[in-house]
């Protein structure tokens, strides 16, 4: 487009510019008129079935128990903390999966680069099987199935002071009153009492995110790896860095600087993913906010608004912390 | 005397590189590191090859109508899936009309037979009015009407609903996305937004959401006679979302026909929206086509969120088949439906992810 010489709009111009102005006055009038619609049907709805609108009921009283919390969480809270538990447990699941399906990932990547073998075939097959049987499936599996098969509370799996049964998953706790002292797990009638409790959900979810999305990241990271020019891992080999050394110190910087935005929206997928915790039961934002407080407070529309915000928020922050670390990564290029 | 520059004599033929057999010992065990790796992985594999073995054919029962087929679980209740195929296959779908559901899946397979054996010189067009008229080809037969009883979608249900949810939000998610990408690379600033607003928004919800939200919200947002079934509204929600993503997925092909191609069909003449039509599309979408089948295999994979939200899809016909009251009460046939689910997608989806690598080959 070339800029008329007047501000006055030649008529030639203004012929060809037309239809693009009147196609947008379209969709405009077109999008208008669909929410303006959806909006008075929404009020016309609202009323005819009495229910409230407002974000007034986060102050509430929530009246239901959350099973796994990290903040302290009783049915007296109000809705609002409800909430903030929910999103808690978002994040550390998100946490836990996002480290696990890393490190497998990064091993699983490795392996695929092994010459032929039983390494190398076993690394092709890990990631073709997990990558294509849906998440969900996976999921309910580790929880269903794979829990089920664990033993009973009496003959609970002792390592260390780690306690396993189908339960969960117990790890010790520090105790700091009266004394500081490790706080060990036991079993302790038709209960474990002491230490810190990782409940099958938690577990499940955790399992089959990491291990679905390692899949991907397995790809990703492979990807990246073969981008390192030879040269660079035969001057480590120069230079007398062989083997794990010359992988970390050489080969992993310079391959994350490629791997690292596709790994990112991998991050972002398994967040929102992360969400399939509604179908096991494990308290996050979608099962608690979308799911308990939608019901008990018939404001679906508020509860799914929050729902919508918090997965935008955490996945902007995702966002966020890929752009820093890839503006770290490459200023230590320019160096 | 003679000088020659060139030589006379022929050199003898090379004799040919030998080709090794793969030395099975270095690849195994070219360090002792990887020796132990190899050896642990290999006890694994036996270890778990023969748990199965023993779990999956020589403890499993394969024929009865009820879990008492399938005492204790030492063996894999493939009972429960071969007595339920029905269910599995069509869900609900009333047994005198089931000739309407075999058709789709014929239909169904010798098109896709078809797609995949046609010359790769052969027109896309062709295929992707394919994808967008079998799939209400399908929903008008079995859903029925004039001389045809009518069958709610309430009562499909199954591989049948499966096929159908796929098959409608790629006729439905592609046309969009397309419109989406096109909107997103406009010259105009309104259109721009919209689409890159909408696009990037649906983008940062997890699929999940958009479908409680189509499950549960839509209805208040709908005049208050009006009735929209569920399964509609999930399609509505698959469509959107899926929507997005094949926005993404074409405006990459879009950014991949260079500038001179443009510059060159605005030379010979043709305005914009022909050199669209003419020049940018086919480029541009033939670029995307591997693409496009990753983005059949995620559909695939997340219509079994549908067993969530209540409709019954595959997934959901193994759920509601382990609670029936000849079923339920055994996580052991719950683990055999799930074994067997696993090993349909993973066939499916492995497949088509061959096939969209060998399409990217072919390029």
């Amino acid at each position: 487009m070339t800029a008329a010489p007047k501000p006055r709009i030649s008529r030639a111009v203004l012929k060809e510019r037309l239809p693009g102005y009147l196609g947008q006055a379209l969709l405009l009038a077109v999008v208008a008129w669909l929410a303006w619609r959806g909006v008075s049907n929404f009020q016309a709805n609202v009323r005819a079935l009495h229910l409230s609108v407002g974000f007034g009921f986060l102050h509430q009283e929530a009246g239901f128990q959350i099973a796994q919390s990290l903040i302290a969480f009783t049915p007296t809270s109000t809705y609002l903390d409800a909430v903030i538990a929910a999103a808690l447990n978002t994040l550390l699941v998100i946490a836990l999966a996002g480290v696990l399906s890393t490190l497998i990932g990064l091993c699983i990547a490795f392996g695929r680069l092994a010459p032929p073998g039983l390494v190398h075939g076993a690394s092709a097959v890990y990631v073709e099987v997990f990558r294509n049987v849906p998440l969900l499936l996976q999921i309910l599996f580790w929880y269903f199935s794979a829990i089920a098969f664990l033993p009973g509370l009496e003959d609970s799996l002792q390592i260390g002071p780690v306690l396993l049964n189908n339960r969960g998953l117990f790890l010790p706790g520090v105790q700091f009153d009266p004394t500081i002292a490790l706080n060990r797990p036991h079993v302790e009638g038709f209960d474990v009492v002491g230490g810190f409790a990782i409940q099958p959900e938690l577990i499940a979810l955790t399992l089959g995110l990491s291990i679905y999305n390692s899949a991907f990241l397995a790809e990703i990271f492979r990807a990246g790896i073969l981008s390192v020019p030879r040269g660079q891992i035969e001057a480590a080999a120069t230079v007398g860095l062989t083997g794990v050394r010359a992988a970390v110190l050489i080969v992993l910087p310079q391959a994350l600087r490629v791997a690292l935005p596709a790994a990112g929206g991998q991050y972002q997928t398994l967040a929102k993913a992360s969400s399939l915790a509604a179908a096991i039961g494990y308290p996050d934002i979608m099962q608690i906010v979308g799911g308990t407080v939608a019901s008990q407070t018939s404001q679906a529309l508020e509860a799914m608004a929050l729902v919508i915000l918090l997965y935008a928020a955490i996945n902007l922050v995702i966002a966020l912390i890929v752009a820093l670390a890839n503006r770290r990564l490459l200023k230590h290029e320019g160096r | 005397m003679t000088t020659h520059f060139v030589r006379q004599a022929v050199i003898g033929a090379r004799v040919a590189p030998a080709t090794a057999p793969i030395d099975w010992r270095r690849a195994l065990f070219p360090t002792p590191a990887m020796a132990v790796l190899s050896l642990l992985l290999l006890a694994l594999f036996v270890a778990l090859g023969w748990r199965f073995l023993q779990w999956g054919v020589v403890h499993a029962h394969w024929l009865g109508s009820s879990s008492e087929a399938c005492p204790g679980d030492e063996g894999a209740c493939w009972a429960f899936v071969v007595a339920r195929w029905k269910p599995l296959l069509v869900g609900n779908y009333p047994s005198d009309q089931l000739w309407r559901a075999w058709t789709c899946f014929a239909a169904f397979a010798l098109f896709w037979v078809w797609v995949v054996r046609r010359s790769h010189t052969a027109s896309l067009q062709r295929v992707l009015l394919g994808f967008i008229l079998l799939p209400v080809a399908f929903f008008l037969l079995l859903i029925g009407g004039g001389p045809l009883p009518v069958v709610a979608p309430t009562r499909w249900g199954g591989l049948l609903l499966t096929l159908v949810v796929t098959l409608a939000t790629f006729a439905t998610a592609l046309p969009i996305g397309l419109c989406l990408a096109l909107g997103r690379r406009s010259r105009l600033p309104i259109a721009r937004w919209l689409c890159g607003g909408f696009v990037e928004g649906i983008r940062s919800v997890p699929l999940l959401a958009v479908l409680f939200v189509a499950a549960t919200l839509l209805p208040l947002f709908l005049p208050s006679g009006s009735s929209m079934d569920l399964f509609s509204r999930a399609v509505v929600a698959f469509a959107l979302f899926n929507a997005a993503m094949a926005a993404e997925v074409f405006r990459g092909g879009l950014q991949a026909v260079g500038r001179g191609q443009i510059e060159a069909a605005t030379t010979v003449g043709l305005n914009d929206f022909a050199a669209l039509r003419v020049i940018v599309l086919p480029q541009a979408i033939t670029a995307v086509v591997p693409a496009l089948v990753n983005i059949m295999i995620a559909v695939i994979k997340e219509t079994t969120l549908l067993s969530i939200i209540g409709v019954s899809d595959l997934l959901g016909a193994v759920e509601i088949g382990a609670k029936s009251p000849d079923w339920i009460g055994q996580s052991n046939i719950l683990t055999s439906g799930y074994v067997f689910l696993a090993a349909t997608y993973l066939t499916v989806c492995y497949g088509l992810s061959r096939y969209s690598r060998r399409l990217e080959a072919r390029r």
